[in-house]
């Protein structure tokens, strides 16, 4: 990259800023002060310049400690999302392992080793500048590093690091709440498809009734007004077409919605993959919705400026629209769904068009 | 797309535009970073260019002189300010202070009481805009 080249990722954050998404690389370059419409001088006034200049100078090598981290606890899940990994999800490992769709379990979780995660406890707490601290899973919430890892940083006196996770709202974390309340920053990410039982299909096995009434309790959370709170969706060819009551949604309760990227794997739920004819519809459904709120021309990069929010919103529905329109036709992966899902249904003992039954024709033509 | 060495090949000035609006002819006197653009009578639109150090502070000073009350009304508007190329005029107009004998202290483009209305940032530009516009935090290295 010192050379110019850039990895096959970059393609990602590529494609969000095509279609007028904040990319991960944006939000991230952000931090340091760095905005790409004005790279050049932007970087030079950089506080972290020198480092940068050091770092080029010494063939990528860095004299600087990480202060911004995202942890990935490990798989331990209790939901098995349609469309996520066996490297996300235990729950889904196992089901994968079980009907052959994967040929091995993944490693154990590096948090169940208390000398491991102990180790680390003092890696992060010896980090000068330590700033954020964003956890992965897996389910946080049920992760048991993850409240290891928060009581550690109370004790020694790091509230002020800012702490960020994601929770798929299938639980509500009793004591945890009152200890996250202790920090300074706290972001909280709430993963959710649609409002109605489409959720409960891709993000089986959890029910959206109490999905919903997790996301009001957060919502409503007392003491938790500076908290940064988003529903975080990954959009897929199944729900598509629930984007508009998402984003109604967060326009109505003033949430930010943040998705990482457009889905890339599994490539069969892809956005492209839905028939064109039946995007189109979709994107003009969004549009008419767009078209009812205040137009906006300023591109939001701090998409979690409070100030900003409803904007945000807006620009993300924008990319969406666009993506809709304009992603590249993979219908031809329909097949590999239809089977794909199949399994998977036969083995959690459902099926597919009872909670698409607006797909039944579109999943039988395709061999569901 | 770039390689950092290039990104480090910059123009490390940054250009300054203050365009001025006259009412009524007043008497004005305008410096950045205390250089001074102009001391006079203003008959008509002026655009006066300046420029800064990329790294270095900025201030604007526009002081309004000698205004008679009692007289045809006169100020000096300020229609435009850009940096390095870019319209900054609401952002800066939000943060600058105005010392007048009518002791407004409002934000204003509209100049027109005697004093000094003065823009001061004590920091790189980009860096000041960074927090003045809301983008979030700012990451410190430590070093």
């Amino acid at each position: 990259m010192l050379q110019g080249n850039s990895d096959a990722t970059c393609a990602w954050c590529a494609e969000m800023e095509q279609h007028g998404k904040t990319s991960g690389r944006e939000k991230q370059l952000l931090k340091s002060g760095v905005i790409l419409d004005n790279l050049a001088q932007t970087m030079r006034s950089s506080k972290f310049y020198s480092a940068w200049q050091w770092s080029s100078d010494n063939n990528g090598d860095t004299q600087l400690w990480p202060v911004d981290w995202q942890i990935d606890l490990g798989n331990h899940c209790n939901s098995a999302c349609v469309f996520c990994l066996p490297e996300f999800s235990s729950r889904l490992a196992r089901e994968f392992f079980d009907l052959g769709l994967a040929p091995s379990m993944p490693a154990t979780n590096w948090t169940q080793d208390p000398g491991v995660l102990s180790e680390f406890i003092d890696l992060l707490t010896n980090t000068p500048n330590l700033a954020y601290l964003h956890f992965l899973g897996g389910e946080t919430l049920i992760t048991p590093g993850f409240e290891t890892i928060i009581d550690a940083l109370i004790e020694r006196d790091f509230t002020h690091v800012a702490i960020g996770f994601t929770t798929n709202l299938t639980v509500w974390p009793g004591d945890l709440v009152s200890k996250l309340l202790k920090f300074d920053q706290v972001s909280l990410g709430m993963s959710i498809e649609s409002l109605d039982q489409t959720n409960d299909y891709v993000r089986w096995p959890s029910k959206i009734s109490t999905v919903r009434n997790n996301l009001e309790n957060w919502l409503h959370q007392p003491n938790t007004a500076n908290w940064y709170k988003s529903m975080r969706i990954t959009p897929t060819v199944l729900t598509a077409d629930r984007l508009k009551d998402i984003f109604e949604y967060a326009w109505t309760n003033g949430v930010n919605i943040e998705s990482c990227n457009f889905i890339q794997e599994p490539e069969f739920f892809r956005i492209g993959v839905l028939p064109s004819a039946m995007r189109m519809r979709i994107a003009k459904d969004l549009e008419s919705w767009l078209l009812t709120k205040p137009r906006n021309t300023d591109r939001i990069i701090n998409t979690r400026n409070p100030d900003t929010l409803r904007l945000n919103i807006l620009q993300e529905a924008r990319s969406y629209i666009t993506h809709l329109e304009n992603a590249p036709d993979e219908s031809f992966r329909l097949g590999d769904l239809m089977h794909f899902l199949k399994r998977l249904d036969v083995n959690r003992k459902q099926d597919a068009k009872h909670f698409f039954p607006h797909y039944a024709d579109l999943f039988a033509t395709a061999g569901y | 797309m770039q390689t950092f060495s290039q990104l480090r090949a910059i123009d490390w000035v940054l250009p300054i535009t203050i365009t001025l609006m006259p009412i009524n002819n007043p008497d004005i006197k305008v410096a950045v970073s205390g250089k001074s653009l102009f001391d006079g009578c203003l008959p008509c639109e002026k655009h006066l260019i300046s420029s800064i150090d990329l790294l270095g502070s900025l201030s604007i000073e526009i002081a309004l002189r000698n205004k008679n009350y009692h007289g045809p009304e006169q100020a000096v508007i300020v229609s435009l300010i850009t940096v390095d190329g870019k319209d900054h005029t609401k952002t800066l107009i939000e943060h600058a202070d105005y010392a007048n004998d009518h002791g407004f202290v409002q934000p204003t483009s509209y100049l027109g009481f005697n004093g000094s209305w003065k823009l001061q940032i004590d920091m790189p530009f980009y860096r000041w805009l960074h927090i003045e516009t809301g983008q979030g935090w700012l990451l410190d290295p430590g070093i």
